[in-house]
């Protein structure tokens, strides 16, 4: 897709996502902020959360996981799953982020953040950021993990 | 010298090309594509151009002609590949 944009072809966009500048967090900014947040039990002094990850892996929609798919990241900071597309037309899951603090979205490989931060934006969420070479880099650098618990597949 | 020759040749004989993992597919690059979706207009050809990405981002940005089937959740549109089984299907 991104070979067939550059070369100039036609595309079709039924509906075409706002341009706004994209910013992500690398592992090792996460890894603070995340070290950081832990030691405030994730609130802050409102007793409003200081940062949420937001996991939008496509395996977390799947029963049985492979390797890496079996791990998220490993905060008191609370995660939330969900599919990308779970957002479209659901305001009670885009309601449910919260509108203090920060958060991340987590994807396989940082590639889908984009998507879903330029969605985002068209409700006033704009304390997201992505996570640069998503999971797989976090996993790479040897960051904690935990195992997902059996009860939170999406979908 | 002569050695070092040798064991470059049996190097490069043994070595397995980058693209051997990808011999299962055919690749069709961007200006082939084009061509067969004008083929596809004039009759010439048939196939189903599938964009395998989220529904979000197929609406974002879409090559015109494709048919959506996210594979997140292909099981729930999988009949839109239809039930002719040697039909050519393009994904990306």
């Amino acid at each position: 897709m991104k070979d067939w944009i550059k070369a100039g072809n036609e595309i079709t966009a039924a509906a075409p996502l706002p341009a706004i500048n994209v910013n992500f967090v690398d592992v090792d900014e996460l890894q603070k902020l995340l070290a950081a947040a832990d030691r405030q039990n994730c609130k802050d002094a409102d007793n409003k959360p200081l940062l949420t990850i937001l996991d939008f892996r496509m395996s977390r929609a799947l029963q049985k996981k492979m390797s890496a798919d079996k791990y998220q990241i490993q905060t008191r900071c609370s995660t939330i799953n969900a599919q990308l597309d779970d957002f479209i037309n659901n305001e009670a899951l885009i309601n449910s982020l919260p509108d203090s603090g920060q958060i991340i979205a987590v994807s396989e490989t940082g590639n889908r953040d984009r998507f879903l931060i330029q969605f985002l934006s068209q409700y006033n969420k704009t304390n997201i950021r992505g996570l640069k070479y998503g999971m797989r880099n976090w996993l790479k650098a040897g960051y904690s993990v935990e195992e997902i618990p059996e009860r939170s597949v999406t979908n | 010298m002569k050695r070092s020759i040798l064991f470059l040749i049996t190097i490069l004989i043994f070595l397995p090309f980058p693209g051997v993992a990808l011999e299962r597919f055919d690749i069709i690059t961007t200006a082939e594509m084009k061509q067969m979706l004008h083929d596809r207009e004039t009759g010439k050809i048939d196939f189903l151009l599938v964009n395998a990405l989220d529904k979000m981002i197929y609406n974002h940005a879409t090559i015109p002609g494709s048919i959506n089937i996210p594979l997140s959740s292909y099981k729930q549109y999988s009949a839109k590949l239809g039930t002719q089984k040697d039909k050519l299907i393009i994904p990306y």
